[in-house]
């Protein structure tokens, strides 16, 4: 008795605590498709006119291509450095290594805004003055940690007897890296790519310092809009972006599994 | 990344050209400046424990359930939360929270008065666990996997009851993820920049809006470099100070 009791209590627990992370969002999907601003007394039907007016609005496109182009940019760059360094950490024996470790760690508990600051004074003092070029190295920067951080698990998985096979068969390292390696890692390719283009797409803390008016990525764009767009059309946008997540995330658990995609993070 | 977190830590002189801590000075002896400091510290000892409260019992039941449906879905809903922009996060909870919101509606139907202000540090610090739960409980759920289920078989059939066997095998052989968590939470609570822009309405800032505003409005490179490196030692301090007690902590009264 006492049992069920308790089994019902914790249940009722884990409900309020997913409600706790899902409400917010489902309230907001649900404004998106209401005629008119109230929540308190909205008028009966539904309508899509707030996803046309956002979609047709000229700075929202422009925004979102170079959203893209940054992503696209940003993400070859990080997954090839992440992939070298990855390699070099798992393959190599040298010293510094350690410290290699904790450089490549300390980044990701240093505070968006102060990664952005220091980023624009370091651009300010070598005099890079182009935003886009700003934005590609600072999220470059910002991404790579989480970037390499989430490819090493699958390095590390890799059994080292079959790399060693491939060289006594008479493969070269390349060839063994791209024959053996690349194949077994595929997962941890993914997971780093996902983690840094959803930094890139969604940052706001260092990107706003690199932005200017001219080069405004989404993110940068929906910060300054939160506060000047009616609330239904706001709300249109949270929906398609979070249905956007929701469709990449459900790709990922059904072709990869969540859980090969989050078990970098806590290895 | 050493290049700058260098340029950083000399921010202060790199525009004067000469080394003052008057910036410093500046920012503690500032009543206004010490309480938006105050303020980050206070949402972040509010929004923590929220959320590892909340977020403990989500990884358990992904850890422990037989469902594979449960368990998938329940990952599904985490990870898209964790990934969807902190942006629409914190946005959410404008129409939640506002002056007529859902949930001023709710209380006033049941009689009860308003929740004051939507933008107040209340709202930020509701807004900061909601971003956080999802961090969480990923993280949670690498230590609560490794807990073997063995152990918790073989208490409960020596006798021990559920909550027994919880306090007593299961609680304790989480503490250190639940240490890691709460280091791995203060870091990203203190830092947070976006919540409290938009939960804070622009009048409640956080450390992180100050510097901001320091660096893009009033153009003060040097008090922001001060700012900046008093929240960087604050949040080091905190993690630092607080790993040292779980660890001294969890060996003298777990073992573990």
């Amino acid at each position: 008795m006492l049992d069920k009791t308790l089994r019902i209590c914790s249940l009722l627990f884990l409900f309020f605590a997913v409600a706790f992370i899902l409400a917010p969002v489902l309230l907001v999907i649900y404004i998106a498709f209401l005629p008119q601003i109230g929540v308190l007394d909205p008028s009966p039907g539904f309508t899509l006119e707030w996803f046309t007016k956002f979609l047709s609005d000229p700075v929202f496109a422009s925004a979102v291509t170079v959203t893209v182009e940054l992503a696209i940019i940003v993400g070859a760059v990080s997954i090839s450095i992440s992939l070298l360094t990855g390699y070099v950490l798992t393959h190599f024996e040298f010293r510094g290594r350690g410290l290699i470790d904790s450089i490549l760690i300390a980044p990701s508990a240093v505070p968006g805004v102060v990664k952005g600051m220091g980023l624009l004074l370091l651009f300010s003092l070598i005099g890079l003055q182009n935003s886009f070029d700003q934005l590609i190295l600072g999220q470059v920067m910002i991404s790579l940690p989480f970037g390499i951080i989430s490819i090493v698990p699958s390095y590390i998985s890799v059994d080292k007897s079959l790399e060693r096979a491939a060289r006594t068969l008479g493969a070269t390292e390349l060839q063994t890296f791209t024959g053996v390696v690349l194949p077994l890692i595929k997962p941890g390719i993914l997971a780093c790519a996902i983690f840094v283009i959803s930094i890139s797409v969604t940052d706001a803390a260092t990107t706003v310092f690199l932005a200017n008016a001219q080069t405004t990525p989404l993110a940068i764009l929906l910060l300054s809009w939160t506060s000047v767009t009616p609330g239904n059309e706001f709300a249109a946008i949270s929906t398609l972006l979070v249905a956007a997540t929701v469709v990449v995330v459900l790709a990922v658990e059904k072709f990869v599994g969540l859980e090969k995609l989050v078990g970098g993070l806590y290895q | 990344m050493l290049a700058y977190s260098f340029l950083v830590s000399t921010g202060p002189a790199k525009v004067s050209s000469v080394l003052t801590p008057e910036n410093y000075n500046t920012v503690l002896a500032t009543p206004a400046y010490l309480t938006i400091l105050a303020r980050t510290v206070l949402i972040t000892a509010e929004s923590v424990p929220i959320a590892l409260i909340l977020s403990y019992p989500i990884s358990y039941y992904i850890v422990r359930t037989q469902s594979s449906l449960a368990r998938r879905s329940l990952l599904v809903v985490v990870v898209s939360m964790f990934f969807v922009s902190d942006i629409v996060r914190a946005y959410t909870f404008i129409p939640l929270l506002g002056r007529d919101g859902i949930l001023n509606q709710v209380l006033s139907l049941l009689g009860l008065p308003h929740f004051p202000n939507l933008y107040s540090s209340t709202s930020i610090a509701i807004g900061i666990s909601n971003f956080l739960v999802p961090f969480a409980v990923l993280v949670l759920l690498g230590s609560l996997k490794a807990i073997d289920p063995n152990l918790e078989h073989a208490a409960r059939s020596l006798g021990a009851g559920s909550i027994r066997t919880f306090i007593q095998i299961t609680f304790p052989l989480s503490l250190p993820g639940i240490a890691y968590t709460t280091i791995i939470c203060i870091a990203l609570s203190m830092g947070a920049f976006v919540t409290p822009l938009i939960l804070g309405g622009g009048y409640i800032l956080e450390i992180s809006n100050f510097i901001y505003t320091q660096m893009t409005a009033n153009f003060d490179y040097p008090l922001a470099s001060a700012a900046s490196f008093l929240l960087l030692s604050v949040t080091f301090i905190l993690s630092f100070g607080l790993s040292k007690y779980f660890q001294r902590n969890l060996k003298e009264k777990w073992g573990v």
